[in-house]
């Protein structure tokens, strides 16, 4: 092969190549990561309405834990580890993720995340769990390596 | 609006820039992760985490060092090369799903499409210096100086690399080259012309 017979090949593959592109949900997901990294600081310089919502939850989730643990202390150790179990959520899928069907053997890989890497991830639910920058989360992984779905773990 | 003052109105939570620049180079970096690696799952976290990058400032970019776009294309390679030596142990799946035939002329197409695919097997089969340079100036039209800054080395050094990386893509190419094809139909021995 010649210097012209190459230089035409590679013409050739960089043009078949020219439409080859991320699929839309690598950019849905850095949206979100967006999104995620330049609305934090609005709440950092005053309590502003998000703020107070966040508050506001705090403040009923600390209630709804009170209310737990007098219930628990009244029925015994057994009745608290099954509900404890239940409290976690189910498995969802990642955005990114093509869903649980195609998979035929996967493992649950437990995980310590900031929510930046979650919307990384393609997860922009709300995250009513954890109280800091990270997350705790089980991944359910399928047998080709890719992460399906997530849960959080209270 | 180049790619620099798209960054500075980024790092402020301008979201039209991040847009502009995400459009812009998406491609690019995809394209160049997929032809180092022939896999398509890792050409797009490639570009999940050189983006991620972005999002979060571009912190490491100096525009002293060099274009922005060179910069991203070394933070997609720092990213390819980092999975490509943590999954060393495993052997290479190729993905890629090829193009497709086109209906019109569906024999030249599959020429051509064979054609490329061999190209495509060879420039994977290129030890990694010489498939960068390659890639980048070869098939994606990167110049000699934003491909330097992406590699962390002089722009000499990588027209000598893109040299190299030539001549070895057409030997491989003339050792992988498919049988001549035969002008008409088979005949018989003794049988009718």
């Amino acid at each position: 092969m010649n210097e012209k017979q190459l230089d035409a090949l590679l013409l050739a593959a960089a043009e078949a190549d020219r439409d080859r592109e991320t699929p839309d949900r690598v950019e849905t997901a850095l949206f979100a990561a967006f999104r995620d990294r330049h609305a934090a600081p609005a709440i950092a310089r005053g309590p502003g309405l998000r703020a107070l919502r966040d508050w506001a939850w705090a403040g009923m989730a600390a209630a709804a834990a009170a209310v737990a643990i007098v219930a628990a202390l009244q029925r015994g150790p057994e009745t608290v580890a099954t509900e404890q179990a239940e409290a976690e959520s189910e498995f969802v899928p990642l955005p990114y993720a093509t869903g649980f069907d195609d998979v035929d053997a996967v493992q649950v890989v437990q995980v310590e995340m900031s929510r930046t890497a979650l919307a990384g991830l393609g997860y922009t639910g709300s995250l009513a769990v954890g109280d800091g920058a990270a997350v705790r989360a089980e991944l359910l992984v399928g047998n080709d390596g890719v992460a399906r779905g997530i849960r959080f773990v209270q | 609006m180049t790619d620099e003052h798209l960054l500075l109105l980024l790092r402020g939570g301008d979201e039209a820039a991040f847009t502009a620049l995400f459009r812009a180079w998406q491609g690019p970096i995809y394209r160049f992760a997929l032809r180092m690696t022939g896999r398509e799952s890792l050409a797009e976290d490639v570009v999940q985490e050189t983006f991620l990058v972005v999002v979060n400032g571009a912190a490491g970019y100096e525009p002293s060092r060099g274009a922005f776009r060179g910069w991203l294309f070394g933070v997609a390679r720092n990213q390819l090369l980092r999975r490509l030596r943590s999954e060393r142990p495993y052997l290479p799946m190729a993905e890629d799903r090829g193009d497709p035939i086109a209906p019109d002329d569906p024999h030249a197409a599959l020429a051509e499409r064979q054609d490329l695919d061999r190209l495509r097997r060879a420039v994977l089969s290129l030890p990694e210096h010489y498939r960068e340079a390659l890639v980048l100036c070869g098939l994606q039209g990167v110049s000699y100086d934003d491909a330097a800054t992406a590699l962390g080395c002089a722009s000499g050094t990588v027209r000598s690399r893109l040299s190299r990386g030539r001549d070895m893509l057409a030997a491989r190419l003339r050792d992988d080259a498919p049988p001549p094809v035969m002008a008409g139909p088979l005949r018989l021995a003794g049988g009718e012309p």
